[in-house]
């Protein structure tokens, strides 16, 4: 039975979630490249297939990759939104400001996508299929955000 | 290399009628209240709606502890001791902070509930369990 006299609580809880992992061999290589400004995928010696971000073994052929190729860091965009709603970068730990573009983008040189932000100065140039390219922090240090996001070419 | 960050978590849940009632009871009285289930006659603590065991609507919320006994205990490095404790009514046991030396507990211990000055209707209303008896 509902008591008129209940006073109705909400319980409000912050958790802080710090994450570290292991970049493994394959992901070290690439970060350190992309610190020099740099993009490089892993290649699978049996199909040929390319890596970026770069994997250790090939999903496809269940071996070892041990070869890398040279990536563009401009490539065609497969897919994108729009975020509006503001949320904490899990890089940083602050708070993103919003809108911001997100999109998987298909690198000159790669057989996958990378997920990375996008540029939306102007939303209406984000299409499917656009050319984009990435653009580089100056300050780099060897992290996925030495890439600040990737815009749309004209 | 080792990647790394930080991602915070803001949530926030209604505590519900009963779990309200079990706040409020921890804030303005520094009462403990279980939850009476009318079918099995389990008295759980924290209160909470339903009973665990046979799904019960529980309406009956009565006063446990201040005293209990510590089941099983963990030291957190850093961040202290916590424990299971079944107040004394209670038929279920509460996770809360064991106060005192770390290392130095062991099951069926005897604890007593320390309220803080300062209660905001919260879990942490209660500081912590204490050696000793009520």
């Amino acid at each position: 039975m509902i008591d008129p006299t209940d006073e109705p609580l909400s319980v409000s809880l912050d958790m802080d979630l710090t994450w570290r992992y292991a970049a493994g061999d394959a992901m070290t290589r690439f970060l350190e490249d992309v610190g020099r400004g740099r993009l490089e995928a892993s290649r699978c010696d049996v199909c040929g297939r390319r890596y970026l971000p770069p994997r250790p073994f090939c999903g496809m052929c269940r071996v070892r990759i041990d070869g890398w190729v040279a990536v563009e860091d401009t490539g065609v965009l497969e897919a994108w939104t729009v975020v509006h709603l503001p949320i904490r970068d899990g890089r940083t730990g602050e708070m993103r400001p919003s809108p911001y573009g997100m999109g998987l983008i298909h690198l000159d040189g790669a057989d996958t996508s990378l997920n990375h932000y996008l540029d939306t100065a102007e939303p209406e140039r984000l299409t499917i299929g656009a050319r984009v390219r990435a653009v580089w922090r100056r300050d780099r240090r060897g992290a996925m955000d030495d890439i600040l996001h990737f815009e749309v070419l004209s | 290399m080792i990647v790394q960050g930080s991602i915070r978590l803001s949530f926030t849940y209604a505590a519900g009628r009963i779990g309200s009632r079990f706040l409020v009871g921890l804030r303005d009285s520094r009462v403990i209240l279980g939850a009476h289930c009318s079918r099995c006659a389990l008295v759980v603590c924290p209160a909470r709606a339903f009973c665990p065991v046979c799904s019960t609507g529980m309406d009956d919320l009565r006063e446990v502890g201040p005293g209990g006994t510590v089941e099983v205990w963990s030291t957190v490095p850093g961040r202290g001791t916590y424990g299971m404790i079944r107040l004394d009514g209670a038929d279920t046991a509460l996770v809360h902070r064991l106060l005192g030396d770390a290392g130095l507990w062991e099951p069926g211990a005897r604890v007593v509930a320390r309220f803080a000055a300062k209660r905001i209707g919260s879990i942490t209303d209660i500081e912590g369990f204490e050696r000793g008896e009520p």
